[in-house]
């Protein structure tokens, strides 16, 4: 049993040792650390717990401290719980005595915190609320446990420390992207650089930590586990590494590490289980949906028959149904998908077989050059439905399309520059004068730009008790936050694009132009939209 | 008068003479033809093993055939450093089989380590995974890369299942030179591995 014990304990030794800021735990620090996680004894002895008063002991395992106390002792933010009181040592022990609501007493010493977790009475000898259960653990787990306690504040998440927080960012800095990732890199650094002249967050001085791809062909994923497991990093801000997006986010939940920003048109919408990612405006797939709705509204009748058109692509797995369920939320038809095999794709018979089925709007997701082979194989049919594409895709060649189109061509973007506020656009206008970054890569930079205001909103909102979960949870909680430049942005637990929508252009064709106004089409239910 | 010894030394060298011309001839013939075969053997080699480049535990970029099989006597496994139970196995058999063999690994015996999750396994986890079983040396490379490289590669070594937990255990045994290609099954002793390693070898002593 000893040898079983100790064994146990070097592995929690060297678990709580990985976390590059921890200061390394005792080996009963380390057993308190499983009761007070786990709720579970080491020493293969029980611990249970009696809830609300009743008599009936549970197993603790149940009723973990960090369930309702938290990963830093201050307490949950779930709001159905009432345990904000920070339990760690010193809020505890060096105090004049504490103020409740119903009551107060003398400061805690160890003794009478261990009886508070045990027999539930403060060291007044009140009664503690009925929502703390009480435990009974031996004596050894009791000391263990209280050894875990008096340094629990000490443990900070990786890349955190007194006066520093470790950002980490992924971009191409050789290569053929060098361009655009230097630029994101600059961006970053500039803000990161004006918010440390003002003093930091709390004291903390930013850090921007670069992975670098590009150099070769190597997929550049493996710059970011690489640059995870040779730095202690707190966040993972902005990022660019198109193509492995769905690994990213992967490693982000393995690592349990906040992934904040990253630059893509094709964010992994599993919200389900991701906990630790955060995306900015809707990528190509949330955009096919609101091409969907605009397609609807441009023909003003339900029963316009609208065909989706992509490539077959992992990103676009669950393309068919997200459309179908929008469709189905407006009142439409059944849409029609048309899938193709990447680099594959055969405009006439596509447009045959969808002018046969009598479809009056196509929302095209291929290339810009596929998007003008279909329109002239449209053509060639005389057949015209109404055109639709992400902006992003194919404004690049959009009018190349035969001019016979005329206005039967709609553009989405996620984002444009009427979603500047003036505040924002003079104050990125400022940062760019003050630190004289180059600017020519202007989406990629809004974005790199955008993911560091929505990371430094979600520390402030941390306060100075800082970690990598109380950063998750106050993104989660930003409702419609303005950084500026893009739409605003608005995440939950199960929320993680931040403007769900897309602006909606028409292609003047014969004239050669973009018509202004564009119409915002929401795809969720907030008003924070409305005001476009 | 010319002595003896001078004698000697010019019908030595008119034999030379003799036999090098003759020798000449027939290179000329035989020699051009067996050549011709065996580039024609490696082209086709080379070709279905394929030259895709994959990476190794040091980060060197090579070419599957030419630097990996190319003119080698190889035992190549499958792994992935978050396997828990089957991949640690099977390298601490590797480990035994390359014990016996010596400083034989990296001169005769080449050993190939080719990581089944590429995305995850970075030339850096595999050189700490490599390190971790103290298989890190010269003569043992641990391959990772783009995943479409380490998947065609894989499937020409017919080992590869879209299910990465129902991976192969098998080890390949090989002289690539006279395509000589066997499949050892993951319950043979270390010392059967190298014994078959040794015919491998062998292989080439009866060409």
């Amino acid at each position: 049993m000893l040898v079983t014990a100790v064994a146990q304990l070097g592995g929690l030794v060297l678990i709580s040792a990985s976390a590059a800021n921890a200061e390394e735990l005792s080996a009963a620090a380390a057993r308190g650390k499983h009761i007070y996680t786990q709720g579970e004894s080491l020493n293969r002895r029980v611990i249970t717990a009696r809830l609300q008063r009743s008599e009936a002991p549970a197993p603790a395992a149940i009723v973990p401290c960090i369930s309702c106390h938290g990963a830093d002792g201050r307490g949950s933010d779930d709001d159905s719980v009432v345990a904000s009181l920070n339990i760690n040592w010193r809020a505890l022990t060096e105090s004049e005595g504490h103020r409740h609501e119903q009551r107060s007493h003398a400061a805690f010493d160890e003794t009478t915190v261990a009886r508070a977790f045990t027999a539930g009475v403060d060291p007044d000898g009140n009664s503690l609320e009925a929502t703390m259960p009480r435990y009974n653990m031996s004596a050894d787990d009791t000391a263990d446990l209280i050894a875990y306690l008096k340094v629990m504040e000490t443990q900070l998440d990786p890349g955190l420390s007194d006066d520093r927080i470790r950002l980490g960012t992924v971009l191409p800095i050789e290569g053929q992207l060098a361009g655009v990732g230097r630029a994101m890199r600059d961006t970053i650094e500039a803000y990161f650089n004006k918010v440390n002249a003002n003093g930091g967050v709390y004291g903390r001085e930013l850090e921007l930590v670069v992975g670098a791809w590009g150099a070769n062909d190597d997929p550049a994923i493996w710059q970011a586990r690489d640059l995870l497991a040779a730095e202690p990093l707190f966040a993972l801000v902005s990022g660019y590494l198109s193509g492995y997006e769905v690994e990213l986010a992967a490693l982000a939940e393995e690592e349990e590490i906040p992934l904040i920003g990253p630059y893509t048109v094709v964010p992994p919408d599993t919200a389900s289980d991701q906990r630790y990612s955060f995306y900015l405006l809707s990528g190509l797939a949330q955009q096919a949906e609101a091409l969907v709705v605009a397609a609807v509204a441009e023909a003003d009748s339900g029963a316009t028959r609208v065909a989706v058109v992509h490539p077959l692509v992992q990103s676009f797995d669950t393309l068919a149904d997200a459309v179908r369920e929008r469709a189905g939320q407006h009142g439409l038809a059944p849409v029609v998908t048309s899938v193709y095999a990447l680099n594959n794709f055969d405009a006439g018979a596509v447009a045959m077989k969808l002018r046969d089925a009598q479809i009056d709007a196509v929302v095209f997701l291929g290339s810009a050059t596929e998007f003008v082979q279909f329109g002239y194989a449209a053509e060639h049919l005389d057949w015209k439905p109404l055109l639709l594409s992400p902006g992003s895709l194919a404004e690049r060649e959009v009018f190349g399309l035969p001019a016979n189109f005329g206005g039967r061509v709609l553009l989405s973007y996620a984002a444009l520059p009427s979603d500047y506020s003036p505040a924002g656009a003079a104050e990125f206008e400022q940062l760019h004068e003050d630190y004289a970054f180059d600017y020519r890569h202007s989406i990629a930079q809004i974005a790199a730009y955008t993911a560091a205001r929505v990371l430094v909103e979600g520390l402030e909102r941390s306060g100075r008790a800082l970690s990598r979960d109380r950063l998750r949870r106050s993104l989660e909680r930003q409702e419609g936050f303005h950084a500026g430049l893009v739409p605003p942005l608005t995440y939950g637990p199960n929320r993680r694009i931040g403007s769900l929508g897309a602006h909606i252009v028409r292609v003047d064709l014969v004239a050669g132009r973009f018509e202004a106004p564009a119409d915002w089409i929401a795809l969720d239910q907030t008003d924070t939209n409305a005001a476009h | 008068m010319v002595p003896a010894v001078g004698l000697k030394f010019i019908r030595a060298a008119g034999a030379v003479l003799v036999l090098s011309v003759v020798s000449a001839l027939y290179a000329n013939d035989l020699g051009d033809s067996y050549t011709a075969e065996v580039i024609a053997a490696e082209d086709k080699a080379r070709s279905y093993f394929t030259n895709l480049e994959l990476v190794s535990q040091d980060s060197q970029h090579l070419n599957f055939y030419d630097d990996v099989l190319k003119d080698k006597v190889v035992v190549i496994n499958f792994i992935f450093t978050n396997c828990e139970a089957a991949c640690p196995l099977m390298t601490r058999n590797l480990t035994l089989v390359r014990d016996m063999l010596g400083k034989d690994v990296g001169q005769q015996i080449h050993f190939v380590s080719i990581s089944l999750d590429p995305l995850r396994d970075t030339p850096a986890a595999m050189k700490e995974f490599a390190q971790t079983h103290d298989a890190d040396q010269d003569g043992w490379l641990f391959l990772t890369g783009r995943p479409e490289n380490v998947n065609q590669v894989v499937k020409r070594l017919g080992q590869y299942t879209a299910d990465l937990e129902a991976h192969s255990t098998l080890l390949l045994a090989a002289n690539v030179r006279t395509a000589h290609w066997t499949k050892i099954p993951p319950n043979v002793p270390p010392n059967g591995v190298v014994e078959r390693l040794r015919l491998l070898v062998e292989d080439d002593a009866a060409l």
